[in-house]
């Protein structure tokens, strides 16, 4: 068993190894924009070689001697937005940051969030700024996508690739399936940047603004986040990026191979068509106007978080719905969290099917199957058991915002914002936030991002839970 | 319309008249207090002539055999708690109050909710206060029976489990026998918690009332402050120990009384719910002032009774939501309690518990699927976990039509659990002044939620098939 162990530490320290590397290899990107701006290097001096070091020490030194199990990549995955967080907080604690909200910032960065502990990102150096957005752009393509790229050994990748929450193979190799994701994602956000231009931010507000709305990630470098720039424009554009970011990149490659219309014949983008219409009607008869109403919509149910109305003082019923939009999330495969429009489905699917079960006589058969596809008992379970145990983490996160104060509506608010990896804010989120809530927030954002199980095998791994 | 074209109709109609024999015959209890309290005996006269006039009607009209299926019981079940409310809004409407009001006091009553439209009940008549407990005593034991037919019937796992375990205690396989011995448990404890409520210092009147709503987790009081008016900690343990009689299973209750004496700790369903009952008593002491208001709130709110023993209106958040999930996790299956039912829960944990040992387990690891020695099936265990997202599907629309009403969202959600699970506490929105459409609401959450959801959809079924079932042949 001790063995054992040591084996299962070594194989996940290597493959964390080569992550730490992928990682700092990148991050010359802002180190780049910092030069350019001409701004202190320092910090990213460190986000860059730090990794490169440790990650180059692992891959070196180490050399496991065991398979590379699904639980491996698990317990790597987790360990991954943990790590990477910690990294992605020296700059923010460099310029002078408490190292808790540093972290929170790099948490939210990484996972796609967008919640700040920063009031006025006006006044932070622009090299902070692009570093805030390229930790989301990173988070929204996967950072281990982003390792696939590098990585050769194919079923490690596999078992890595599943860990972080993706099942569908665009491609059977699964290099170039990385690649390909990489590609688009890369294509994408050029064509953000150049909208944004065209609509009219100025070129860095254009780059930064891409990022976060691809990758439904939310942070953005004005203080009122898209409000401050009033253009219907630029708005536009906003829900065309986040809509992207929201569908599901297999349909995204069908589209760009020339099967124009699979997009209109994708099952997750006609739910989420649908859901946007009835929600936007409802906010927009209710309390904003439609043009906010259906911006933020869009922005709750892709998961992206950036806004264009105050959501502090909403009514309860808007907040209600944009919660509801938050937990719900967008298509599987895309860059947005929560419970994945796909599993929805399937659950309203089964909530039918056994209803119709009871109304027809016994033994009476009828097909289970949902876009064409037969429904068997582990998809169906899967899909029940995530979104209970969703629910579970949620109301117990919204329970601990409670504890602390908070009202009801709004605690439950931030906590789907925060495990849906949203980022839209009730007005909890803020370095007055009582640490233990912070802590409550960071959580819900790391099991949000890693659809749980990868955190529940890390959970027994640390604490050796019983394994009947 | 000829009935012999629906011959399910008939069945129906006829089961109906049976359950009106059986409610006029029992109205001349509350007929009995009334004369003893010389209060005007109109409308209990008219809650007991009513129905069994209909009833015999009934009889004479349709004769011959009935052959009950569950689709039968099922739909009769749904109608007859549309058919008691109506009637049993009688005696508030002949004392002044609006229908709406009195129709949902009534259903509070016969599901065994609590929630109430009378701000005042102290000034109301004798009579009045006491119809209000007899229709929680009877509605507690009548739902008891009405899930032994259609449980028995269902084939869920919960039924399964039921079933197994009334078998391995050789408990009578015959209906008929096992409901009268329901009631005869019932009968006692109804006496036992009389006495003990007078000698922990009530009058007779409150005694009686206040057992009636204990032990039946109904939760109406003929206090204004409720339990809170006492303000007596007799009172409230007496209350607490009715509460978990009424909201254990009473097969575990016929098992203690023959002779299993520690049936009650082996149960798992009664089991967990004291743990809950217990953890829920000490989270909320973290909020609350005292630990004593904690435990009995806890319980209140498990055993979906309602009692209150404290001041609600001054509730933090984190208690109402607290209390708001033991609203929604309920009681016993075969109890008097209401909610999505402990077993259910438990089944719904090991599911959950199983799906991750299977991912963290290696690849083609057997587990063993056994709740208390009964192997279940992945159909077996999806079930509870469906029937739990619906209960959830149907409880968040109904917040989210009471928070468009204006309401805050955390009392909408306890406000929308308590009739749902039929509890009965309130943080204050229920009352005369709460909105129309509100009260509908909350009526509908009190009815589906005592039936368990699926009569009610057999109900709508049928409802929406009749009319076209002349065009299409193909439904049957």
């Amino acid at each position: 068993m001790n063995s054992n162990r040591h084996g299962d530490l070594k194989i996940i320290l290597q493959s964390l190894g080569m992550i730490l590397i992928s990682i700092g290899i990148l991050t010359v990107i802002p180190l780049l924009v910092a030069a350019f701006y001409n701004e202190d290097l320092t910090p990213f001096f460190f986000v860059s070689l730090i990794p490169m070091v440790v990650g180059m020490l692992f891959v070196r030194f180490i050399h496991p001697d065991t398979e590379f199990q699904a639980r491996h990549a698990a317990i790597a995955a987790a360990l991954t937005y943990l790590i990477i967080s910690f990294l992605g907080a020296i700059p923010f604690t460099y310029y002078g940051m408490s190292f808790l909200d540093s972290f929170f910032e790099a948490m939210s960065g990484w996972t796609t969030t967008g919640l700040s502990m920063i009031a006025d990102v006006e006044v932070l150096p622009r090299s902070l700024l692009f570093w805030r957005s390229f930790m989301q752009w990173l988070g929204g393509v996967g950072i281990i996508v982003l390792l696939l790229t590098i990585l050769t050994t194919g079923r490690a990748g596999l078992r890595l690739y599943q860990a972080e929450a993706r099942k569908e193979r665009i491609k059977p190799r699964l290099i170039s399936t990385a690649r390909l994701i990489w590609w688009i994602y890369i294509v994408y956000t050029l064509g953000g940047v150049f909208l944004f231009f065209i609509a009219g931010m100025s070129t860095f507000d254009a780059a930064n603004h891409s990022m976060v709305a691809l990758s439904t990630g939310g942070f953005s470098v004005k203080n009122a986040s898209l409000a401050a720039y009033n253009s219907l424009e630029i708005e536009l554009v906003a829900i065309f990026l986040m809509l992207l970011g929201g569908i599901n990149f297999f349909v995204h490659y069908k589209m760009l191979t020339g099967d124009k219309g699979f997009l209109l014949k994708d099952l997750q983008v006609k739910a989420m068509v649908a859901i946007l219409l009835i929600s936007t009607l409802i906010i927009g008869l209710t309390s904003l106007g439609f043009r906010d109403a259906l911006f933020q919509t869009v922005s709750a149910l892709t998961n992206a978080g950036l806004s264009t109305a105050n959501i502090a003082v909403l009514n309860d019923f808007s907040k209600s719905i944009l919660t509801l939009l938050m937990i719900i999330g967008g298509s599987a495969g895309s860059t947005s969290g929560a419970i994945k429009i796909i599993r929805m489905l399937i659950i309203v699917k089964l909530i039918y099917w056994w209803i119709k079960q009871t109304l027809l006589p016994e033994h009476a058969v009828f097909s289970r199957r949902l876009g064409g596809i037969e429904m068997n008992q582990e998809l169906t379970h899967e899909a029940t058991v995530f979104a209970l145990l969703y629910f579970v983490i949620l109301g117990a996160g919204a329970l601990s915002l409670m504890f602390l104060g908070y009202s009801g509506a709004d605690s439950v608010f931030e906590v789907a914002a925060a495990q849906g990896n949203v980022g839209l804010s009730a007005g909890v989120t803020g370095s007055d936030l009582n640490p233990f809530g912070k802590i409550v927030l960071i959580f819900n954002m790391w099991v949000g991002r890693l659809e749980i199980i990868p955190v529940l095998v890390l959970g027994q791994s640390l604490f050796g839970l019983r394994r009947v | 319309m000829s009935l012999e074209k629906h011959p399910d109709l008939k069945v129906i109609i006829q089961s109906l008249s049976m359950i009106f024999i059986v409610i006029g015959v029992l109205a001349v209890v509350p007929l009995i207090v009334t004369a003893y309290y010389n209060e005007a005996l109109t409308p209990f006269v008219l809650i007991s002539v009513i129905p069994i006039l209909l009833g015999v009607a009934i009889e004479l009209l349709f004769k011959g055999e009935i052959e009950l299926q569950v689709k039968h019981a099922a739909i009769a079940a749904a109608l007859t708690y549309l058919l008691a409310s109506a009637l049993g809004a009688l005696p508030f409407m002949y004392y002044g109050m609006g229908f709406l009001d009195s129709f949902f006091e009534a259903m509070s009553g016969w599901t065994t909710t609590g929630l109430s439209m009378i701000a005042d009940v102290e000034s109301m008549p004798r009579s009045i206060l006491f119809w209000r407990s007899f229709m929680q005593w009877l509605g507690g034991v009548g739902v008891i029976v009405l899930m032994l037919v259609i449980l028995a019937g269902t084939g869920s796992a919960a039924s399964k489990l039921y079933q197994a375990e009334a078998r391995k205690d050789r408990l009578k396989p015959r209906l008929l026998s096992t409901v009268r011995l329901i009631w005869w448990i019932y009968i006692i404890y109804t006496v036992l918690g009389i006495l003990l409520y007078y000698v922990a210092g009530m009058s007779v009147f409150d005694s009686v009332n206040h057992t009636m709503a204990a032990l039946s987790t109904g939760g109406f009081s003929t206090n204004n402050l409720n339990i809170q008016g006492f303000n007596s900690l007799g009172v409230e343990v007496v209350s607490i120990f009715l509460m978990l009689l009424g909201a254990t299973n009473f097969l575990v209750h016929y098992k203690v009384l023959t002779g299993n004496r520690l049936a009650f700790l082996k149960d798992i369903e009664a089991r967990t719910m004291y743990i809950l009952a217990f953890a829920g008593a000490v989270a909320l002491s973290l909020k609350m002032p005292s630990v004593r208001g904690a435990l009995f709130q806890s319980v209140s709110a498990l055993t979906t009774t309602g009692f209150g023993s404290i001041n609600f209106t001054v509730l933090d958040d984190f208690s109402k939501l607290l209390m708001s999930f033991l609203m929604i996790a309920g009681a016993s299956t075969g109890s008097t309690g209401g909610a999505l039912k402990i077993i259910r829960l438990i089944i719904v944990v090991k599911l959950i518990f199983w799906w991750i040992q299977e991912k963290i387990l290696p690849e083609h690891a057997v587990i063993t699927r056994r709740i208390s020695g009964v192997e279940l099936s992945d159909a077996d265990l999806e079930e509870p976990a469906i029937y739990l997202l619906l209960y959830l599907f149907i409880f968040s629309m109904g917040v989210l039509i009471f928070v468009y009403l204006g309401y805050p969202t955390i009392d909408s959600i306890f406000e929308v659990a308590s009739a749902q699970g039929d509890v009965g506490l309130s943080v204050g929105l229920t009352g005369a002044s709460l909105h129309p459409v509100g009260k509908l609401v909350l009526i509908f959450g009190m009815w589906i939620g005592r039936l368990e959801i699926i009569p009610v959809l057999i109900l709508a079924q049928s409802i929406l098939k009749i009319k076209p079932k002349k065009k299409s042949k193909d439904i049957l």
